[in-house]
Formats: structure tokens, C-alpha cells, sequence
């Protein structure tokens, strides 16, 4: 499949600091790639300098299979829909004189304005001034900017930012449907990864401005590993039974870990235990799920 | 560019941009008439003069400041709303700069133009000897537009680099009172600051007498190595505030 996105070695730095450092992304058509990163990794950087609003220091930036370059940019923008850091609007003015502002600049006719409104929902607060529109609402209103004319390509930096849980549920709901109902291509960053487990096919880690992690949702799922954790009253003799045994296991708080193995298996080492006379108190299997994965990866828990 | 004006016209719907606009021209207008208010047959047989020399005066203090309102208003806009980052993907960032200023100096132009206007019903009304001097006049269009244009450059400059709208109104604040105090230096020094412009390209003396206490106004010669000064000024500031706002990354 086509890469919508492609960058080569993509760099930014401010002064002797470095925000991206040698990113390679890669966006396939129709899908929707989750950009995911703690607080601070490049993500909107990252974004940014994808439309063109920030200069690369280093680097290529590929859309639609084109070089992104100062003279072409928005010819290729014209492809664009984007939704950076927080919606874009003109507070004074109803959502509907908003959205007519951006179809004069995108150059379409103002009858695309009503299909977005039913997209985002949003038909019967047109005629409200923005400035008495909720962050929900607002949030809604930058989606339904972005999405008019049709964009092949939509870029979301954090567009659940600030929504309470029902228009996080709606925000997520229209991004899944965007790839299969209009064909688009969606980039959507989050620092969530239980938002990107959700909505996302493809997934690109980034931290300190590398990318950590790139491929398919299922790739990064297929990294989840499942465990045993043990508990006895005597934890040394319990894990020089289970290394005689074949069982290598690692200490972990009070619990001894061993990898995952069959029934018969388990089985085999609780009566060893036990023929040890070694008190057994707890046994439970354990899943490294996405977000050990992603602390993991990211050695971060705190930004979570 | 078309494309871009309609839309500052259309951003500028609700901004009041024009009542700020014409509350200081009425102002300048209330000043000037009371000015000719109590006019003899000497002051009206120099009636044009004294109210080309007027103007400049009220304007020194007024225009800053109103460059500073229109100029602000037209920028925060942007700032409140964060749309730059959203212009700035459909649509050259120097077109954006360009549009705007097209867009602040509309008033500016209207501004003096209504200036203008007064002077000459005001003329007309009160029997100014002489018919209106057109030449004068379109000198004053010309000079006052000048400054006022470099003015509100400076003042868009400051208003889109500074989010803070408190910069550049005080730039403009500071700037009117300088001006008027620039009026009543000798001209050597206004031409050191945009300000001081509308003193140096003021046409018009006065000479009063303290012992008769009789005012006498006369034409001197245009100050055009001071406006062409002043147009190299415009243009570099130009160049400079346009490639910083193209260069702004957001």
C-alpha cells in the first residue's frame, strides 16, 4: 500500500536542543495512524512541521507521494485537513461564518458546510457565536474545518483534549469511520494509549523525538506477553525449587515471575512446591498489556 | 489578494473597527471646529492655512493611537482565536501580512479623506477667503497617508509578533505623546522618529506675535527630502516585518 506520509531522517532542533531527532514515519493510505508519545515526545512538532507550519532543521517530508517543499506546500495542503494543539476559530464570529471563512480559502462552495455540520453534529449550533460554544463544541468545529472539501489526508494532534467522556466516545467513533466512509487517511496523536488501542490499525511510538516503535496495531499487541506470579512464605527455597525444576523466574516485589506454560506445567511446579513444603499463598497469571508495552518502551509512567 | 481582503472584511464583521475609527475622527473634527469657531476677518482670510496646520497638530496626538486600535484589532483576531496555524495552510504568510494591511490602511485613508471633507465644508461654511487649495490638500492626503501608513506598519508589526495587544498599544500610546511633543522641538529632531513625521511634513508656520497677539500662518515649501526619507523608512520596515512574519513558526 501507498505511504501518504513518508519522512527521511527528519530532524528539528532549536538552538542546542534537539526536538526530533532522525525520524523516519511512514502513514499507509486508509489507514488511521495513531501518533503516540508522552507529553513533550515531538508529537506536535512532529505534526507541524508535516503542514509546513514549522521548518524541518534536516530531513525529507513526503505527502501524497510529493517532497514537501516551500513552493508546493499548499498546493499539496489543498489535500490536507488539520486539527493542531486546539481548534482554530474566530470567537466573534457563528460556527457557520467560521466555516465559511475556510471553504473562501480552500476555494470550495459554501454547500460543503452543511455536510460537515452533520458529520460533527453541529447543525443546530451554527448559528451561535463560537465564543458561547463549549470545548466539545469548539473541538467539533475545528474537525468540521478540517474536514471540509474532502481531505484525503486528515491530521488530528490530541483532538480529545478537553471533551468529556461522551464526545470522546463521538470524536472516536467519527475518526474509525473516516478510512471506510470517505476514504481518507487519518493521523491522530494521543499521549493515551488506550485511545490509540482503540481507534488506531497502525501505531508509531515516539519519545525524546525518536521513534521508538512503528507497524501495525497487532504487531505491537503481539509484544504483550502473559506471565505466572508466585507467592509463598518462602520465596529463596521457592525459586531454587523452581530453577531445579527448569522454571527460571525473576523476583518481583513479593511474588516470583515465571513465563507463561501449560496447565500441566503450572501444575507440576505447585506440587513440587508443595512436596517442598514451601507455603504457597498466591499463584495468577499476569498480561503485559499495550500500556506496560508502551512505559516499556517509553520508560515513562508518569506522563500517563 | 482579492480573496484574502474579503476575508479581513469578513473576520472584521462584529469588531466595531469603524466605530473606534470614527469616534476619533469626530474628535479631531469637534477640535477643529471649535478651533474656527471664533474667527475674525483676519483669521478667515487665513482660514486654510490655519486649519492645514491644525489638523497636523491633532493628528500627531490621535493618529498613533488610532493606528495602534485599528492595527490591533485587526490582528488579535488571530492571536484569540489561534488561527494562524490555520491561515497559514491555505495561504501564503505574506499574503496574510499584506491583506492585513491593505485592509487596516482602508480606515486610516478613510480617516484623513473625512479630514479633508471637514476642512472644506468647514471652509466653505465659514468663509474661508479664497476657494479650497486643492493642491494643499492633496499634499496633506498625500503626507498624512504616508505617515499614518508607516505608523500602522509598525504597529501591525508589533501586533502580530506580540500576542500581548498591551505591546503595541503602549508602542502607540508612547508614540502619540512623543508626536506631539516632537510638534514643538525644532524639526531636526523629528525626523528621527516615525512620530515626529507629521510635524516635519507640515507645510504650514505660524508666527505669533506676543506683543499684538496677533497669529499670522503662511505656506512654506513642501518637505519632500523628508518624505522621501520617510518612504525608505516605510519600505524597510516593510521588508523586515513581512520576512518576520513569514519566518514566524507556529
Amino acid at each position: 500500500m501507498e505511504n501518504i506520509i513518508k519522512t527521511n531522517g527528519l530532524n528539528k532542533r532549536y538552538g542546542n536542543s534537539r526536538i526530533i531527532n532522525d525520524l523516519n514515519l511512514a502513514v499507509l493510505q486508509n489507514s488511521v495512524y495513531g501518533f503516540l508519545g508522552p507529553n513533550g515526545a515531538g508529537k506536535t512538532t512532529t505534526m507541524k512541521m508535516v503542514v509546513g507550519l514549522v521548518r524541518p532543521s534536516d530531513g525529507m517530508i513526503s505527502v501524497f507521494g510529493k517532497e514537501l517543499n516551500p513552493k508546493n506546500r499548499l498546493e499539496i495542503l489543498k489535500g490536507i485537513g488539520s486539527l493542531i494543539e486546539s481548534p482554530s476559530y474566530y470567537g466573534h464570529l457563528t460556527g457557520e461564518e467560521n466555516l465559511q471563512i475556510i471553504t473562501t480559502l480552500k476555494n470550495i462552495p459554501e454547500k460543503d458546510i452543511s455536510r460537515v455540520l452533520s458529520i460533527v453534529r453541529l447543525e443546530k449550533q451554527k448559528d451561535k457565536q463560537v465564543n458561547n460554544y463549549s470545548l466539545g463544541m469548539k473541538q467539533r468545529l475545528g474537525l468540521a474545518g478540517a474536514l471540509l472539501g474532502n481531505p484525503r489526508l486528515l491530521i488530528l494532534d490530541e483532538p480529545t483534549n478537553g471533551l468529556d467522556p461522551a464526545g470522546i466516545q463521538e470524536m472516536r467513533d467519527l475518526i474509525c469511520s473516516f478510512p471506510k466512509q470517505y476514504g481518507m487517511t487519518v493521523m491522530v496523536s494521543s499521549h493515551l494509549l488506550s485511545e490509540i488501542d482503540q481507534i488506531a490499525t497502525d501505531v508509531g511510538i515516539i519519545n525524546h523525538g525518536r521513534l521508538i516503535f512503528q507497524g501495525s496495531i497487532s504487531s505491537l499487541r503481539e509484544k504483550s506477553t502473559q506471565q505466572i506470579a508466585i507467592r509463598t512464605l518462602d520465596n529463596g527455597s521457592a525459586a531454587n525449587v523452581l530453577k531445579t525444576q527448569g522454571f527460571p523466574c525473576e523476583k518481583q516485589d513479593s511474588f516470583l515471575i515465571i513465563s507463561k506454560h501449560s496447565d500441566e506445567e503450572i501444575a507440576h511446579v505447585v506440587k513440587e512446591l508443595v512436596d517442598h513444603n514451601i507455603p504457597l499463598v498466591r499463584i495468577e497469571e499476569r498480561n503485559n498489556n499495550l500500556e506496560d508495552i508502551f512505559l516499556k518502551l517509553t520508560g515513562k509512567a508518569s506522563e500517563l | 489578494m482579492t480573496q484574502a481582503l474579503i476575508l479581513e472584511f469578513k473576520k472584521a464583521r462584529g469588531r466595531k473597527i469603524w466605530m473606534i475609527v470614527a469616534a476619533m475622527t469626530l474628535v479631531e473634527i469637534i477640535w477643529t471646529l471649535w478651533g474656527t469657531s471664533r474667527m475674525d476677518e483676519h483669521d478667515l482670510a487665513q482660514g486654510w492655512e490655519s486649519v492645514l496646520l491644525q489638523y497636523p497638530v491633532i493628528n500627531s496626538i490621535i493618529m498613533p493611537v488610532m493606528a495602534a486600535v485599528v492595527a490591533s484589532r485587526v490582528c488579535d483576531v488571530e492571536h484569540k482565536g489561534q488561527t494562524l496555524k490555520l491561515l497559514e495552510t491555505l495561504m501564503p504568510a505574506g499574503r496574510i501580512f499584506d491583506a492585513k494591511f491593505l485592509f487596516s490602511n482602508l480606515y486610516m485613508i478613510t480617516a484623513v479623506m473625512i479630514q479633508i471633507i471637514s476642512m472644506v465644508v468647514v471652509g466653505c461654511l465659514k468663509g474661508f477667503a479664497g476657494n479650497p487649495p486643492m493642491d494643499k490638500l492633496a499634499c496633506y492626503l498625500l503626507f498624512t497617508g504616508t505617515v499614518n501608513m508607516t505608523l500602522l506598519l509598525l504597529q501591525q508589526i508589533l501586533s502580530l509578533q506580540f500576542a500581548n495587544q498591551m505591546v503595541s498599544l503602549s508602542v502607540g500610546l508612547l508614540g502619540g505623546l512623543m508626536s506631539i511633543f516632537l510638534f514643538y522641538l525644532p524639526k531636526v529632531f523629528s525626523n528621527f522618529f516615525l512620530w515626529g513625521y507629521y510635524a516635519v511634513l507640515t507645510f504650514v508656520e505660524m508666527d505669533w506675535n506676543p506683543a499684538t497677539r496677533i497669529v499670522n500662518y503662511y505656506y512654506i515649501s513642501e518637505n519632500w527630502s523628508s518624505f522621501i526619507l520617510l518612504l525608505g523608512a516605510f519600505t524597510m520596515l516593510y521588508l523586515i516585518g513581512r520576512r518576520l512574519f513569514i519566518r514566524k513558526e507556529i
